[in-house]
């Protein structure tokens, strides 16, 4: 029932990697943790959702929120799915196409 | 074994009388007293439930008629002012049920509870010669009697959720074979209220039921003793009245021995379970006080785990009349059903709603959905979802068009934060043949499941963009023909994504419980759907859970 975010500075910017649940009671963390990142305002930032076990609506408010907050400040937000949970609420909702997403390894 | 239900015409009725199906019962439906007699007589029915006027003179019948001794019959109402209680147990009832468990489990366990109420009925008027002796210091075929007893009254207490009507059954339970008087009372601040009483006379119990619901008791009491203690305490004698200040409305038919024990759970001690002999010849040793401490234990989990779910339904109900419709509207030839249950202890306000609304053009629409966000912001945006579908289905026949209208409203009211929302609806028209025409836009949302008459169980509709994040949302009209006894069934992740001890609940497990609710109507099959999920959760869903369902009429 955890949320564990790693953050990595790389080259093009910054990397959150989130594993665990992303819901109702871990939401504020995650958000938290990208508006922190926004702030230092890295050319790109990558969301990696590829380890995340639990993904519903609260963690779907999260990432579009993010998404829009990139295209009104010009920056770049990328999304990595995986396969798993992440995957499979962006298939239901359609929202591939309208975000970044990089598949990775 | 054969139920029998008498005219039983309450909002309950189909999923108790497809509860006793599943549980293998052969349920039959009697309209009137003396067809319920024509079969309890000749079939040999062994429970009856009785819901009409005229129920004490249908239980007489029932009781009077050959092999009617230990029959099972039981009463069945909504309300408390529905049914005397003594007057319909002096009448030959085995049990009252106010309102009756629909669900199977809580249902098989009162039903258990029942039987055994029946049975040593029945073995009383046979052996009504020796029941003075039985009644007295425990022997070996007390003991057995007794554990028999524990053994019929713990899925009772394990299954129910229904506080009242489950003590009540559980405190008929310990008359006679325990005590000749039985009370539940619990204490909040500085007030006794009686939760459940029954006694083994009928006037006995008529005395204590006229008695004052709740009075309020000094420090010397001993329910507020044992509750403040949480020490069981032995009365004798004067000290055995635990009616407060009421002792006197007893007169000739005061306790004389009392064993007053706490109903302790989780730290905290709740009220009493109060036992008690009226005859100077009875009294209480270890055994019984051990019995009666176990039964106090399993009891007080009862209370307490009803009063957690008590205070979650209210805040359900609370839901319910705000964000969720009055009632269904009535459609010719389609059964409408929903159900819903917020998440965790229900104290927060989730965001899956459900919604049924006519058409333009004739028809009906339903919907459901989840909109992210928490607390008064998903309440404010569940508001403007409902509101604006409602309005959208006025002008607009196509589901894609109505959500298009939607879509259009969420992007423009956006504000730091977006406003999203995933939305399955179905507008359904009534063709001549008796068929419904569906056609199922999905926004974001999972797809419902048609439940064929004969059990197939398909995904329907195609996935489609969430609202409230693009101005230009891919969404699809997808039509479906459902035909007699199939159902529609809408739901939001919260069942999918249901937390289960062998990982989450799933799109297949979900389709599989569908396909067992084959033959069921529209009211059952959400029920269903909505038990399975909370039940699978241990009680607690992590997400809100909502159902909606259309069945076409056979």
């Amino acid at each position: 029932m955890a949320i564990q975010i790693e953050r990595h500075d790389e080259q093009d910017g910054i990397r959150l990697e989130v594993s665990g649940d992303v819901d109702m009671s871990t939401g504020d963390r995650l958000e938290q943790e990208l508006l922190q990142a926004e702030t230092e305002a890295p050319p790109t930032l990558t969301l990696d959702l590829s380890h995340v076990d639990f993904f519903d609506s609260t963690g779907l408010q999260i990432l579009l929120d993010a998404d829009v907050r990139a295209h009104a400040t010009d920056r770049r937000l990328v999304v990595v799915p995986g396969t798993g949970e992440a995957a499979r609420v962006l298939a239901l909702t359609q929202v591939a196409d309208r975000l970044n997403v990089a598949v990775i390894e | 074994m054969r139920a029998v239900v008498v005219d039983a015409a309450s909002a309950w009725t189909g999923v108790l009388l497809e509860s006793l199906a599943e549980l293998g019962h052969e349920v039959v439906h009697a309209a009137t007293a003396t067809a319920a007699l024509d079969h309890a007589n000749d079939h040999g029915a062994a429970f009856v439930l009785v819901t009409q006027e005229g129920v004490l003179e249908t239980c007489r019948s029932l009781r009077d008629a050959a092999g009617g001794a230990d029959r099972v019959i039981v009463v069945a109402g909504d309300h408390d002012e529905d049914v005397d209680v003594s007057a319909a147990l002096a009448a030959g009832a085995t049990d009252v049920w106010l309102p009756p468990p629909t669900d199977p489990a809580a249902l098989r366990a009162r039903l258990t509870a029942a039987r055994h109420h029946a049975r040593r009925d029945a073995a009383t008027v046979v052996e009504e010669a020796s029941a003075r002796e039985r009644r007295g210091r425990p022997n070996g075929r007390a003991a057995a009697r007794r554990s028999a007893f524990l053994a019929d009254a713990s899925p009772l207490l394990d299954a129910s959720l229904d506080l009242r009507s489950t003590l009540e059954s559980l405190a008929r339970l310990t008359v006679p074979e325990l005590a000749e008087l039985c009370l539940v009372d619990v204490l909040e601040a500085g007030e006794v209220r009686r939760v459940a009483c029954a006694a083994a006379d009928p006037e006995v119990e008529r005395l204590v039921r006229a008695l004052p619901r709740a009075y309020v008791v000094d420090d010397e009491d001993p329910v507020a003793r044992v509750v403040r203690t949480a020490e069981s305490e032995m009365l004798d004698g004067e000290a055995a009245g635990v009616f407060g200040g009421w002792r006197g409305a007893l007169e000739s038919r005061m306790p004389r021995r009392a064993m007053v024990v706490p109903l302790t759970t989780r730290g905290r001690t709740l009220g009493v379970l109060a036992l008690a002999v009226l005859d100077d010849d009875r009294g209480f040793g270890d055994e019984e006080l051990a019995l009666a401490t176990d039964l106090a234990r399993r009891a007080a989990l009862a209370v307490d785990n009803a009063r957690l779910f008590e205070q979650q339904s209210a805040v359900a109900r609370v839901l319910q009349e705000s964000l969720l419709p009055d009632r269904l509207p009535r459609l010719e030839g389609i059964d409408l059903a929903a159900a819903y249950r917020p998440a965790g202890d229900g104290t927060e306000i989730g965001g899956d709603f459900y919604d049924a609304f006519p058409t333009a053009g004739g028809g009906v629409a339903l919907a459901i959905g989840d909109v992210t966000g928490k607390g008064a912001t998903a309440a404010s945006l569940t508001g403007l979802t409902r509101h604006t579908l409602r309005t959208a289905a006025m002008y607009e026949r196509a589901p894609t068009a109505i959500l298009e209208t939607l879509n259009r409203a969420l992007v423009a009211q956006r504000g730091r934060r977006g406003k999203y929302c995933t939305v399955a609806l179905a507008r359904l028209d009534r063709d001549a043949d008796g068929h419904v025409s569906a056609d199922i836009a999905c926004a974001g949302h999972p797809l419902p499941l048609v439940l064929r008459a004969g059990g197939d169980v398909e995904a329907v509709g195609r996935p489609g963009t969430v609202l409230g994040f693009v101005p230009d949302p891919r969404l699809h009209d997808a039509p479906v023909k459902l035909g007699p006894g199939d159902a529609l069934v809408l739901y939001t992740d919260g069942i999918t994504e249901a937390r289960t001890p062998t990982g989450l609940l799933g799109d297949e497990r979900l389709a599989a419980l569908v396909r067992e609710c084959v033959g069921l109507g529209a009211g059952a099959i959400a029920a269903r759907l909505e038990h399975a999920a909370i039940a699978s959760q241990q009680g607690t869903p992590r997400d809100d859970v909502a159902i909606a369902v259309a069945r076409v009429r056979e």
